[in-house]
């Protein structure tokens, strides 16, 4: 639980894990955030860090026996930075086997390319079917990690939230996810309506749209939240967010 | 016996499971990175797989609309009700849910406790208990369409969805539950699912109607949008393989 004042917190150092979640006294919900290279405007609808593929389906590096507690594969395309991985997450490719596990990563020791990087998982969790050299993993960053605003064409990755002050060049903060919220208005094509639904903005970096869901590709950018008033084109406006 | 609206779990929580059954079908358990679990039952018939999309028992009709048989009282704790020709087992509702339907204005939801069992064939009347602290608001006489329907709970004997979806879906297990065995179904952050077809990074997506347990790209204009929308994707896998997908089950 936080105070009215805490989502307008920013630290230059890291003060929670990515990711942890924040309920405000009237239900509005944040997640704590990462900035990535550049600045975060207020009230900017924001997306997670674009990772590509280079960490798709990686070699495991060593096998490993039900309940070893770390996981080694080999880079591919990509350095690694120590604790890169950290509150990330690891799934096991193993379509052979039927596996598809998921464990949450406590850290991971830096990588060349191509090297051996291992993870760690989180205390407690351990592997739960052997894993062999035959097969893969897919590793994921935490999403609030290095976060940046929606570009302006779509987001290119999992929207994540709208902070509500600066924060600053790899600095940390606050990024709401529920509840009422000011985002930036895109009326190029259509008026927001009020009590209707809106998407991420094709038009205006971290803005957001009015949900048609006749307009067929635009629409699967999926529902962010509801008008509260109609707002006006690239003014503020209050919505009430539903990304989680 | 009372439980917490919201379990805190550690890392490893959600990856027990056991044949003794811990909590309340049900059960609200919250992780670090917010992540969201419920309690479940693993169906009759076939052992669980890791990541795939698991849905409710198939509900059916034969516990609707059920006659009361004794008028039902403000401040009443239970209720009786003829049973038709299906076998309820001593409680099969417990964690499930019953509405009181009546002409004028009820629709009065409660969830249930306990019930007694009946064979199918029996005139006895079968009688369900609220929870503690619980109780009927409304009178309610034993009259033509003053009736009960019964639910069970949405997360006991849930099996990998069909395709397409022929209940609700619950979750996304982490582990393995062995048949009737008990464990966490995943419902809200970052998880892993089988998926179908290739996914779009930040996409949403609905449970697959090709692939069994799968989840897809949810297409507003492709016909099966109604399916609804369980998460938004992270990261995309190979058609048949495995994606992270941010899970929406709780409502987003």
């Amino acid at each position: 639980m936080g105070i009215q004042a805490a989502p307008y917190h920013t630290h230059s150092n890291q003060r929670f894990p990515l990711g942890q979640v924040m309920e405000l006294p009237d239900g509005r919900i944040y997640r704590y955030a990462e900035n990535g290279a550049v600045a975060l405007a207020a009230a900017k609808l924001c997306q997670t860090m674009a990772l590509g593929a280079n960490f798709d389906t990686l070699a495991i590096q060593a096998a490993r026996a039900v309940g070893t507690t770390t996981i080694p594969f080999t880079t591919s395309g990509s350095t690694v930075a120590e604790n890169q991985f950290a509150d990330g997450t690891v799934v096991v490719e193993d379509v052979a086997l039927n596996l598809g596990e998921i464990y949450p990563v406590k850290s991971n020791t830096s990588a060349a390319d191509p090297a051996t990087c291992t993870l760690t998982l989180h205390d407690g969790v351990t592997v739960l079917n052997a894993l062999t050299t035959t097969g893969k993993v897919t590793v994921r960053v935490n999403p609030w990690k290095q976060v940046i605003v929606v570009p302006t064409v779509a987001p290119s990755q999992m929207v994540v939230g709208v902070p509500q002050v600066i924060v600053g060049i790899s600095a940390y903060g606050w990024l709401q996810t529920h509840g009422v919220c000011n985002v930036v208005v895109d009326a190029t094509v259509t008026a927001w309506v009020i009590g209707q639904g809106v998407r991420p903005s094709e038009d205006d970096a971290g803005g957001a749209a009015f949900l048609d869901f006749d307009e067929a590709a635009q629409a699967d950018k999926g529902l962010i939240g509801f008008a509260i008033i109609a707002g006006t084109d690239l003014d503020f406006a209050p919505i009430f967010l539903r990304i989680e | 016996m009372g439980y917490p609206n919201t379990l805190q779990g550690d890392h490893a929580t959600p990856y027990e499971t056991g044949s003794v059954q811990l909590y309340p079908l049900g059960q609200r358990l919250e992780c670090p990175n917010g992540l969201v679990f419920r309690y479940a039952q693993m169906g009759a018939s076939v052992a669980g797989v890791i990541a795939k999309l698991y849905q409710s028992e198939v509900p059916g009709a034969n516990f609707d609309a059920l006659a009361i048989t004794t008028d039902i009282a403000v401040g009443d704790i239970k209720v009786a009700f003829a049973n038709g020709v299906t076998v309820i087992t001593e409680d099969m509702f417990e964690g499930g849910y019953l509405c009181v339907e009546e002409t004028d204005d009820l629709g009065e939801p409660h969830r249930i406790r306990a019930n007694t069992a009946h064979n199918g064939i029996s005139a006895e009347p079968v009688t369900a208990w609220l929870y503690d602290g619980d109780s009927f608001r409304t009178v309610v006489t034993v009259a033509a369409n003053n009736v009960v329907t019964l639910v069970k709970s949405p997360y006991r004997g849930i099996i990998v969805h069909p395709s397409p979806p022929t209940a609700m879906v619950v979750g996304i297990p982490r582990v393995v539950i062995a048949v009737n065995a008990y464990g966490w179904v995943q419902t809200h952050g970052v998880a892993s699912c089988v998926t179908e077809g290739t996914l779009v990074i930040g996409q949403e997506v609905r449970p697959s109607v090709n692939a069994d347990g799968a989840v897809i790209n949810l297409d507003y204009d492709g016909g099966v949008a109604g399916l609804g929308c369980v998460g938004r994707v992270i990261e995309v896998a190979p058609t048949t393989d495995f994606s992270h997908i941010f899970l929406t089950l709780e409502g987003a």
